[in-house]
């Protein structure tokens, strides 16, 4: 008795309608596959960064870190005294550009010998290699693996750098085998690295051992005393979380979006099984007739859900895992959003990350099964039993419940980002998403109501069948609605930023050409000379020019980018697109400063506040003249004129150049001249506006390239809701069909009702997804996106991508309706209505 | 003469030859004119190339249980960075080595230390003696001199108290090498030295005296082609007596050059040229660790007098080969003349495993 019950109330009806099945499995899937993949890359990128970390600050306990200035190294022997220190290894960081080629190499000035002691593997490295005594050799690099596999170096060669326009050449002594240091990196002596590098005088790291038993807190406090402001004492683990908070807010974002797919998967199943359970509500009856109690009823629905919920769990995880390896060799770690560079690693999975990921599949489909479950086992024996019953859904407001969740929603949105991550935001999007559906049904039967009456026979069946099964009907449109939204919120941000950024990067780049050499930071640049001879150039007719710094306005936070810049001091708005600014004139005795939206937020910053840091070991007292539109420094920026800037720090040197060029002369009689003028041309760039603009929305189109995927598949379980709820549906209503037949209707006719019943049915779903999608992409834009990476935008609509894409999924939900009906109206129509009896 | 550094500079001098682009800046050479005087000559010579502050002993715990003792500073002078303006430019580097030879350990146990000087942390002051390296140091003058290395595993803190005048080794502290005068280097010893303090070994702190040896040795260039290695040692005699004398192997493990002085307890001395001294090796010892074999017992033949050296354990090599790549031999030995036991004393041995450079 029992495993035919099982038969028939359980596996039986999964096997009777595969397709839909499989639908559902599928659904599950994807949800888990996205969820796992995404959390694999993360975790693998969180781990590799944290060992890189590790493995660059070796056995230390502890290290002084400097700010943005750099540290004195007259405070290298009074750190090294402080009692409880028992090894302290000085450290000169820089990030040499590389001559003639892309990018710069971050080179680590070390003393070996004292490095030996911190950093044994360095030592052991060269020992192992026969080749004692590398390491001090000052024109030596020793490469880490990965720096030389990228690079493509081998021992005996030499590489060049660019430090301001001079080369500096290193040779390749050793290359480290590649668990000593994880990252690209070379290391070289402390003493070079100082003088050749232009750090004389400057550390920017001590890392430190403590003698065993010490009390690191006393130490951290005994050093915090030596220390100026700017510096902090941190523990190796601070520096790889440093290093994994640039990435925070992005890696976060994508998490959310995998975890909206397994939402989108769970409603899925909901829609599913509710109609499954529409459609089934005489075999319940019979079931509860024969004798299955209604908790066993319960039980029977609930199992349904977990079966698809554990094949498709299962699935997905083998998928997840698939998908995370793919993109991680295909995209990098940070899935091609330019965060860190690409890392070559295999993805380790843990057996409870797959329980955690199974079990949140499982629990979904569960959850998505209850409610249907539920409604099942209420269902009354006597009715039920009868045919016709099937549309019986009646329609309830929820009002109260709409309302709270939509308050509760809009207080979320007013909240401040969790731990820097926009949470709340979040919370809020879902909040919205589920009153959108449980409001739903009443809205559509409201609208339904409202609709023209007119039109054919078919037109008008199909309006009353709707109307009248509100809630079942507007079942297999919520998926699309869930979707949809999300999907049109999604497009509406992306385009917003995409415009937004095109517009930004072209008031950035106003002449005609532009000449960059060395980022932030890096250690090429073009000293006052070069650029007298720049500008005196016969085909320059303006030449404006702009040098980076580092400048750190509070230790716990991370050192701003001072970009001090040819500039008018009262027209900002030649040079910076303005949100704000400030009124009234600064005193004589502050410098006016201009700060990004991104130092405005972390350190909470307003036009017309006064700002203080340290610059080349100059105190400055700034005013903030206003704040400015970028996309480009998300750890904050601050521009100040460069005559300014030159008067503290008697710096004349530029790393950007931008030149307006005299009538007539072409962008390549300017590269003539100035490699002519500039003997180590090949680290600089010469670009015009055009290039940069179509480099940088690259840039953006490849970060947002796994979004775009995110959608796709979102919608691609959304579509397959519909078309599941749309054939279920049309599948219960065989004898319907059966009589209208009977009564005179072609097969055209029935086609044409199905047909409109699909339209209606989509153009529902797509109005409501856009008008929640707007709704949900205002949070996007306003709260999520400006929390995470502070950075604002104007609202631009994709109008022709949103009414491309409503036509296709309203064509869609046509098309399943009517080749659903087709197959429903296969069988003899004789067989058809007897069904019913 | 000596010792583990001379190994540190191989190190060097394999850097220098690796890097091919680097020119060394030539070193000061030992000249036989120069007449060392104190206590200007006991500090630093940073012109030379290489220079050392070296004590061994033995040393008498409470139970009256004999221990060996080496304890060392080193200087170093790169010849590299001379122009370079950086307060890191590595002209000068420092190294610390110690060691002690307990036989209730039955092999050694050791310390080192390495740093650039400069920053006050590492530092050679010149005209007196005074060396630090860390917490390390050496420091005093005038017979009177205190010695600290702390490490985990051993600590020792020792005053060195003279009681005989400086030997000037060599001619007139001109000590030749190898054949002919450019492998040399300058050379004092002080004999007798009385020993008191306190050691740490392997975590248990014990007062400790004894009798010692120390040297003072600064030099350009000590080693020729030919040789290999060489054999030093260095005795307190129990008649208050002081005997060094050291030969240089060529490649063929023969006498390159031998170098021998005898101060008696009345002063006088005897100072013996490279054919009237003979090493013999009597015993040799197989290192299981290394598989290196050392002639751990010898004859020694000095004019007509004939010595024996017994090692205070077999066990006294050291592995250097993580640090700088080399293999020796260096600990405390007694010496005998027939029966009769002379003297206390510090014998290296170096070239055994492969060959010197220096």
């Amino acid at each position: 008795m029992i495993p035919l019950l099982l038969q028939a109330a359980l596996t039986g009806p999964l096997r009777r309608s595969p397709g839909r099945t499989a639908l559902a499995v599928m659904a599950i899937a994807l949800g888990v596959a996205l969820g796992l993949a995404i959390y694999l890359i993360n975790r693998t990128a969180a781990d590799e960064i944290s060992l890189a970390a590790r493995s660059l600050y070796g056995t230390a306990d502890l290290a002084v870190q400097a700010g943005a200035d750099g540290l004195d190294e007259q405070l290298y022997p009074q750190v090294a005294r402080v009692p409880g220190v028992a090894a302290a290894s000085p450290v000169v960081e820089v990030s040499a550009r590389l001559a003639g080629r892309n990018g710069a190499l971050k080179l680590l000035g070390v003393d070996g010998l004292r490095s030996r002691l911190l950093q044994p593997a360095f030592a052991a490295a060269i020992v192992a290699d026969g080749q004692g005594g590398v390491e001090l050799d000052p024109q030596a690099v020793l490469l880490s693996a990965s720096a030389a596999r990228e690079l493509q170096l081998q021992v005996g060669d030499v590489i060049a750098f660019q430090v301001g326009v001079q080369l500096q050449h290193l040779k390749v002594a050793a290359v480290l085998a590649p668990a000593v240091l994880q990252e690209p990196a070379g290391i070289i002596d402390i003493a070079t690295a100082q003088w050749r590098f232009e750090r004389l005088g400057q550390l920017s790291r001590i890392d430190l051992r403590l003698v065993s038993g010490a009390n690191p807190q006393q130490i951290r406090e005994a050093l915090q005393a030596l220390l100026p402001a700017d510096a902090r004492v941190i523990t190796p683990g601070q520096a790889s979380d440093d290093a994994l908070r640039l990435s925070r807010a992005y890696r976060s974002n994508l998490s959310a979006l995998a975890l909206v797919a397994l939402f989108t998967g769970g409603f899925f199943v909901y829609s599913t099984q509710s109609l499954a359970a529409l459609r089934r509500r005489r075999e319940f009856a019979l079931l509860h007739a024969l004798g299955v109690t209604r908790s066993g009823q319960l039980g029977l629905m609930l199992a349904a859900g977990a079966l698809v919920g554990v094949v498709g769990a299962a699935f997905g995880v083998v998928l997840g895992v698939v998908i995370a390896q793919t993109a991680l060799t295909s995209l990098g770690g940070d899935l091609g959003a330019g965060y860190f560079r690409n890392l070559d690693v295999d993805v380790q999975v843990g057996g409870w990350e797959i329980a955690i990921f199974a079990g949140l599949g499982v629990l979904v489909a569960l959850a998505g099964a209850l409610r249907p479950a539920l409604d099942a086992s209420r269902i009354a024996t006597a009715s039920a039993l009868k045919s016709g019953d099937v549309a019986s859904g009646e329609v309830r407001m929820h009002s109260v419940l709409v309302t709270v969740l939509v308050l509760l929603a809009a207080v979320a949105v007013c909240l401040p980002p969790l731990d820097g991550l926009p949470l709340p935001g979040y919370v809020a999007i879902a909040l919205l998403l589920m009153a959108t559906v449980i409001a739903t049904p009443a809205v559509v039967q409201r609208l339904l109501g409202v609709l023209p009456a007119g039109g054919g026979v078919p037109y008008q069946i199909a309006l009353a069948q709707l109307a009248g099964t509100a809630r079942y009907a507007t079942l297999s449109v919520s998926a699309i609605i869930v979707s949809f939204s999300l999907m049109t919120s999604m497009a509406i941000m992306v385009t917003s930023f995409r415009v937004s950024l095109d517009e930004w990067t072209q008031k950035l780049l106003p002449a005609d050409v532009y000449l960059r050499i060395g980022d932030v930071g890096e250690t090429a640049y073009l000293d006052a000379e070069t650029l007298a001879r720049l500008s005196q150039l016969e085909v320059v007719q303006k030449m404006q020019f702009s040098r980076y710094a580092t400048v750190q306005l509070s230790a716990q936070q991370p050192a701003l980018t001072l970009i001090a810049r040819t500039m008018v001091n009262e027209a900002p708005e030649e040079t910076m697109w303005m949100l704000s600014s400030a009124s009234g004139v600064p005193p004589a005795s502050r410098v006016p400063v201009w700060v990004n939206e991104a130092a405005a937020d972390l350190h909470q910053l307003r036009a017309g506040d006064e700002l203080a840091f340290s610059l080349a070991g100059e105190q400055v007292w700034g005013s903030i003249r206003g704040i400015w539109r970028d996309y480009a420094f998300p750890q904050g920026a601050i521009v100040m004129q460069q005559d300014h800037y030159e008067g503290i720090t008697g710096d004349a040197a530029a790393n950007t150049v931008w030149f307006w060029l005299r009538r007539g002369a072409s962008v390549a009689t300017l590269s003539t001249a100035v490699a002519e003028i500039l003997p180590t041309g090949e680290g600089i760039e010469i670009s015009t506006p055009r290039e940069l603009r179509e480099r940088s929305l690259a840039a953006f189109d490849r970060t947002f390239a796994i979004t775009y995927l995110l959608e796709l598949i979102a919608i691609t379980i959304g579509l397959s809701g519909v078309a599941a709820g749309i054939s279920a549906q049309v599948l219960a209503r065989r004898s319907e069909f059966g009589a209208l037949r009977h009564l005179g209707f072609t097969r055209t006719q029935v086609g044409a009702m199905l047909g409109s019943e699909g339209a209606l049915l989509g153009t529902l779903g797509v109005v409501m997804g856009l008008l929640s999608g707007v709704v949900v992409a205002l949070i996007l834009i306003y709260v999520v996106n400006r929390q995470s990476f502070h950075w604002s935008m104007d609202i631009s609509l994709p109008w022709a991508l949103l009414s491309g894409l409503s036509a296709a999924l309203i064509a869609a939900a046509v098309l399943i309706a009517v080749l659903s009906g087709r197959q429903a109206m296969s069988g003899s129509v004789v067989r058809a209505v007897k069904e019913d009896w | 003469m000596s010792r583990f550094i001379i190994i540190v500079g191989s190190w060097l001098l394999s850097a220098m030859a690796l890097s091919g682009s680097v020119v060394a800046q030539p070193s000061a050479h030992a000249d036989p004119a120069y007449r060392i005087e104190f206590p200007r000559d006991e500090g630093s010579h940073p012109a030379f190339r290489i220079e050392w502050w070296y004590v061994t002993g033995w040393l008498r715990t409470d139970a009256d249980e004999p221990v060996g003792f080496q304890l060392t500073f080193f200087r170093v002078r790169t010849g590299l960075d001379e122009d370079n303006p950086s307060r890191f430019a590595m002209r000068q580097l420092m190294f610390g080595h110690a060691a002690v030879s307990d036989p209730r350990q039955g092999q050694l146990l050791q310390l080192e230390k390495s740093a650039r000087m400069g920053f006050g942390l590492a530092e050679a002051a010149e005209g007196a003696l005074d060396v630090h390296l860390d917490d390390w140091f050496m420091r005093g003058g005038d017979g009177r001199y205190h010695a600290f290395v702390t490490g985990p595993k051993l600590q020792l803190d020792l005053q060195l108290q003279a009681t005989q005048p400086p030997l000037l080794q060599g001619r007139q502290g001109f000590s030749q090498k190898v054949p002919g005068d450019r492998h040399a280097s300058h050379y004092y010893s002080l004999p007798q030295l009385q020993v008191s303090g306190t050691a740490m070994i392997d975590g248990r702190r014990e007062a400790v005296s004894g009798r010692a040896w120390f040297d003072h040795e600064w030099s350009g260039e000590l080693l020729d082609e030919q040789a290999q290695g060489w054999d030093w040692v260095g005795l307190n005699l129990h008649d208050g007596g002081a005997l060094m004398m050291f030969q240089m192997r060529n490649q063929q493990g023969e006498k390159h050059w031998a170098n021998a002085r005898w101060r008696e307890p009345d002063g006088q001395q005897h100072s013996y040229a490279p054919d009237d001294i003979t090493w013999t090796a009597l015993r040799h010892w197989r290192s299981p660790r290394t598989g290196v074999t050392y002639p751990v017992a010898w004859q020694l033949q000095l004019g007509d007098r004939v010595l024996t050296l017994e090692p205070l354990m077999d066990d006294q090599e050291h592995d250097a080969r993580e640090s700088t790549g080399t293999l020796y031999w260096e600990g405390a030995v007694r010496v005998f003349e027939a029966d009769r036991e002379l003297g206390e004393g510090y014998l290296e041995m170096t070239g055994y495993a492969s060959r010197m450079r220096m």
